[in-house]
């Protein structure tokens, strides 16, 4: 019989005290907890009382609140731009129960290879608002990377700069609702009258690194006209590597990935895929 | 053709299974329930040296091969299957004991501070390894079973061949994935053992259940609960489970209930039998196969099962649909240290039919042939004689099935077209023509003699009692069709409930596509007698039994003559569009023709075949099960991955009449037939679009990447 | 542990184990509707409305949904909810049945956002449940069909 004890925090103050420990495993009702299993666990603390699922949208911010669901967030951007990057990249993640259960917070403490929401958060260089034994806000890569910022802190918010972009998201998966092997995420400014790649930022996440901004390729490409990309070989600035996956080995894996940036980002010169 | 009894009709159990009200296996709960979960072994073959249980709290019982009354052997083909393993453990999660209490949580504490000691022997974990037979689990050679039959004179045909030609073709395991996982209850009240549960045969389990516990007819009463999906995987397996439950409900006095977890599902119960096929073909200086040779050999895993007779319709199914005058087939499954192998909708005929139509691919191929061409120059007609020396007695409409098709898909046309597209998405279509032999293969109806009864209840209302169960392919739907037509009452008057076998005649188990074209025969035939005397009385009961029909002649040693009274037949094409970069293959559409004799539910047969289309073509692309070890590495919906809303292709299909003499309305049969062809169809489109061979299923990205001409 | 559901209108008192999940609730007080056919949120046999979001109940502790708000398919109300069981069959989309519930809650709440869906919408709704029998075809329809007998409602 598992001995497990819940509890409840009504504010901010109190749920940071209780997981300032780390002894407390905090819960925002995600998947991450019922798939991990309740080893090594005593009390878990729930966060669905505490204001945090708020999403805000407006102008150059967006605010999202730890506890807000991958459909809220799906359904308020979209409301002020379909096109976002956060949209294209979560519409088709999980399954639609599932994505009414998965919060950004959690996704982003979880961190699964498989998450569909770093990609775009890193290329909108986002950054967590943390509560707890850590309290401040930190870059979303030094969170991911450090790992004594995860233990013993609550993410509150995450916190983003907006700007006007073409946004594409490929998740390579075997069948349309499955977890993807890696997701490759590209933004990029609108085009201008001059065909030049502007403002482009590419993310890979699932590789063995976990996750990784192509800012080789980025330089390479930013400030280039388009026609650029059909000389540049993706694989000289792709410095990434897969683990071997049930969807395939770590080769056809990079293989894929380079074949679905390449593919983005003729879509994004307006070219076919 | 109007008030056709193929016009549909809205399905009886509708109601109730959409509105949540239906029953399955774990929504009952007795008073006093007790859950039982297995003990199961972590390797292939091993010796148990020791088991060391922890204290047993009272009202928590342990229940092994002990505790049984009667034999610890599964009633099959053989005598090798144990309900609780002996010694000797042959097969990664074979059961060993259970542990039965009222709390499930402490149930599964007790299981998992239970360590078992083993001493590890050599498994035998391929075919090869098990024709090596160098520490045999079965027999000396490891062979469940081996047949060869031959038609006409295939020496002399290869001798004097202008080519010959050759090749090998795999298929792998392949999950029912049911969505209702297997469970079962067992009681024990007053000397009656009773247990309910999912399943498809409610006699094999009785008579299980008595060699089980030695107890006479009247004291084991099998019940079916609506069953959530089969398609054969609830053949076998349900009585190992019953048994499991009879035992501790006789040990604990108390009913016990045991489901099975998905991811335990998964691992460990019956899933299609994997093979390999080597074919041989002689050609003539015309351009046709005179002579074909089959050879194909099957994993069967670690007990008999029922291998040999998917081993029989396999071979039966070798040579296709195609008339070719001098034959060889032989086949063989192999004893494996791997979970049992079962039945799985179609019984060995996909196996062999991605065989076949993969070769009849690779000879048009070598030979420069269109392929489809080729195939068609070798159908079969009516009055040939099949590959076991029986005859295709009634009408055959494959030409016009087949021009049908061709119309509907725009095949040609696309043909042209796609060879001549470059760049990087490339499309191709592909075409499998099948059929299914309907009822038991050879002997199997005579042995079984199913017996069909109708009871007069009231005036207006009578009973249909058969020991068939409904599994969602309709069959509470079109038997009651059947009767109600011929006694002409409204429909909702003829029941028919779960099977119960204290109440109903066996009319054999609800397998081999037999439900219609057999018990659906005798139930009309009773209807009609029935018709015929319902004034006589004001509760009257007519039963008919299987009678085999002198003109079918079957030869069981030899494997001569008709092995099916009548056959089924389909033909698919599938389109899919490949990009040459990922390889990744989308199904850009489906198309297919079926003659099922005459449908008695259009909708009912529709909805069996978009179902079974769909599995094949999971079979051939996305459904992957593999083995490290011995042990499955797919243990859950994530790892095994089937079509999903998102995946699934627009289907159309359209069905021919082609009434049967002796079947219900001109019925023949239709659960089975729909899988065979969508597996060789894809593979056929997949290789079209790439200009290569294709050999083995499922197809992955992974290995056309590797193989694909640039 | 201890809480109250509403779970199709009514109010119950429940006691369960801090590591239950809302599944293993439900079905314990006799909510069996609701099916076990996974474990791991990929079938969608469980499906339920918590607090009006279609969410797969054996992804949910119990504990982290504390007087929550529960709609099995038992417990569909209004116009669109036996319109849409009828669609299911008349449409010829129950074969075993197992998947059904959850297919007619999954349909609900996607009328209920979008009365007119197309295809892929469709599609999309109903991502999260899996089928065996059918594939899939007539469940579409049904959807189809639902949408259409329910549009000029309310």
């Amino acid at each position: 019989m598992e001995q497990l004890n819940w509890y409840y925090p009504e504010n901010l103050n109190e749920a940071a005290r209780l997981v300032k420990d780390g002894d407390k495993a905090p819960h925002s009702g995600g998947t991450a907890l019922i798939r991990r299993g309740f080893r090594g666990i005593r009390s878990i603390v729930d966060l669905s009382r505490l204001p945090m699922n708020g999403i805000e949208v407006q102008g150059e911010k967006i605010e999202i609140g730890a506890m807000c669901s991958y459909s809220e967030i799906i359904h308020e951007t979209g409301a002020v731009f379909p096109g976002h990057v956060l949209v294209q990249s979560l519409k088709n993640s999980a399954s639609t129960p599932l994505r009414n259960r998965i919060t950004a917070g959690g996704s982003v403490a979880a961190f699964p290879a498989w998450s569909d929401l770093i990609g775009p958060l890193l290329l909108l260089n986002a950054k967590v608002e943390l509560m707890g034994r850590e309290n401040g806000i930190f870059s979303l890569p030094e969170y991911l990377l450090r790992r004594e910022l995860r233990a013993g802190s609550l993410i509150t918010r995450i916190l983003m700069k907006n700007y006007p972009h073409i946004g594409l998201h490929y998740r390579e998966t075997r069948t349309q609702v499955d977890y993807p092997a890696f997701t490759v995420t590209v933004i990029a400014a609108p085009a201008g009258r001059n065909g030049v790649f502007q403002n482009l930022r590419i993310a890979v996440v699932g590789n063995r690194e976990r996750f990784r901004r192509l800012t080789e390729l980025e330089t390479a490409l930013n400030g280039k006209l388009f026609s650029h990309l059909d000389n540049l070989n993706i694989d000289n600035y792709f410095p990434v590597e897969f683990p071997d996956r049930k969807h395939g080995s770590g080769e056809y894996l990079k293989h894929a990935a380079e074949v679905a940036l390449k593919d983005m980002l003729n879509l994004i010169a307006g070219g076919k895929s | 053709m109007k008030n056709s009894i193929s016009t549909p009709t809205d399905r009886l159990d509708g109601p109730e299974k959409a509105s949540g009200k239906a029953v399955y296996t774990d929504d009952i709960r007795p008073e006093g329930l007790l859950f039982a979960r297995t003990l199961r072994a972590d390797r292939p073959r091993a010796r148990i040296t020791a088991i060391r249980l922890p204290e047993i709290p009272d009202n928590y019982f342990i229940v092994d091969r002990n505790d049984v009354p009667g034999r610890n052997r599964i009633k099959m083909l053989e005598d090798d299957w144990p309900f609780f393993a002996g010694e000797v453990i042959n097969h990664v999660g074979e059961p060993i004991l259970l542990v039965v209490g009222p709390d499930r949580e402490k149930v599964a504490d007790i299981l998992n501070s239970i360590e078992v000691e083993y001493e590890d022997l050599p498994p035998v974990l391929s075919i090869d390894d098990a024709i090596a037979a160098k520490s045999p689990i079965f027999g000396d050679d490891n062979c469940f079973a081996a047949y060869s039959f031959r038609k006409g004179d295939p020496d002399t045909a290869f001798s004097t061949a202008k080519t010959v030609i050759e090749g090998e073709f795999k298929t792998g395991y392949h999950e029912q994935a049911y969505m209702e996982p297997q469970g079962m209850i067992g009681s024990y009240k007053n000397g009656k053992l009773t247990v309910t549960g999912s399943m498809q045969c409610p006699f094999y389990v009785k008579n299980a259940m008595m060699q089980l516990t030695g107890f006479k007819e009247d004291a084991v009463q099998i019940i079916q609960a609506t069953t959530g999906g089969a398609f054969g995987g609830k053949e076998e397996y349900p009585s190992l489970l019953a048994g499991h439950v009879a035992v501790a409900a006789i040990k604990t006095g108390k009913p016990v209930k045991l489901v099975l977890e998905r991811g335990e599902d998964l691992a460990v119960t019956t899933k299609r039998h994997p093979s390999v096929s080597r074919y041989r073909s002689a050609i003539d200086e015309n351009g046709r196969v005179i002579a074909m040779e089959a050879d194909i050999t099957l994993d069967g895993g670690a007990y008999a099962g029922l291998s040999a007779v998917v081993l029989q319709r396999a071979l039966f199914a070798a040579i296709g649909v195609y008339n070719i005058p001098n034959v060889t087939v032989r086949g063989r499954v192999m004893a494996t240290n791997h979970v049992p192998s079962g039945a799985f909708r179609g019984f060995g005929a996909p196996q062999a039919f991605f065989a076949v139509e993969m070769h009849m691919e690779q000879i048009a191929s070598e030979l420069g042939m269109n392929p489809l061409t080729f195939k068609e120059i070798h159908l079969v007609r009516q009055g040939d004689t099949t590959s076991t020396g029986g005859v295709l007695r009634d009408e055959i409409k494959i030409h016009e099935m087949l021009a049908k098709v061709l119309k509907m898909s725009n095949y040609r046309k696309k043909e042209g077209i796609f060879a001549s597209k470059k760049g990087r998405f490339r499309s191709g279509i592909g075409l499998a023509i099948y059929l299914h032999g309907c009822g038991f293969t050879g002997k199997g109806e005579e042995i079984i003699k199913g017996t069909a009864t109708i009871r007069k209840l009231a005036e207006d209302r009578a009973e249909i009692l058969i020991s068939n169960v409904e599994m969602g392919q309709g069959a509470q739907t079109t038997l009651r069709k059947i009767v109600a037509r011929i006694l002409e009452l409204p429909i909702q008057n003829i029941e028919y409930a779960n099977p119960d076998t204290d109440r109903v005649p066996d009319s054999g188990p609800t397998v081999a596509s037999r439900t219609v074209i057999i018990v659906g025969h005798l139930l009309e035939s009773a209807a009609k007698e029935l018709k015929k005397r319902w004034n006589e009385s004001e509760t009257l009961s007519v039963s008919k039994s299987y009678r085999h029909p002198s003109y079918i002649q079957w030869d069981q040693d030899k494997l001569q003559g008709d092995a099916y009274p009548a056959y089924s037949w389909g033909i698919v094409a599938v389109e899919v569009e490949v990009d040459t970069l990922t390889y990744e293959t989308a199904v850009k559409g489906v198309w297919t023709v079926h003659d099922v004799g005459i449908a008695i539910d259009e909708e009912i047969i529709r909805g069996q075949i978009e179902g079974g289309i769909l599995q094949g073509l999971g079979y051939a692309s996305l459904e992957v099960m593999d083995t490290a070890d011995g042990a499955y590495r797919q243990h859950s919906f994530t790892d095994y991955i089937i079509p999903t809303s998102v995946d699934a292709p627009v289907i159309e299909s359209e069905l021919i009449d082609n009434p049967y003499e002796y079947g219900p309305f001109g019925a023949k049969c239709a659960g089975e037939l729909p899988i065979a062809g969508a597996a060789p169809a894809y593979a056929a489109a997949v290789s079209h679009a790439l200009g290569i061979e294709i050999h083995e299923i499922p197809v992955k990205p992974e290995i056309l990447i590797k193989r694909a001409v640039k | 542990m201890k809480t109250k559901f509403t779970v199709n209108g009514k109010g119950i008192s429940v006691h369960f184990s801090p590591t239950d999940r809302l599944l293993d609730v439900l079905r314990n007080y006799g909510f069996t509707e609701v099916k076990e056919g996974c474990r791991d949120g990929e079938c969608g046999a469980c499906v339920v409305l918590l607090n009006g979001k279609l969410v797969n109940s054996c992804q949910v502790l119990a504990a982290s949904a504390m007087d929550g708000n529960v709609v099995t398919v038992k417990g569909l109300a209004g116009d669109k909810a036996a319109p849409i069981q009828e669609a299911f069959v008349d449409a010829g989309a129950v074969q075993c049945g197992f998947c059904t519930p959850g297919m007619v809650l999954a349909t609900y709440a996607l009328l209920r956002e979008n009365p007119e869906p197309d295809t892929g919408e469709i599609r999309r709704a109903l991502d999260g449940n899996l089928c065996r029998c059918t594939g899939y075809v007539k469940i579409i329809q049904a959807v189809q069909l639902a949408a259409e007998r329910t549009k000029h409602h309310e």
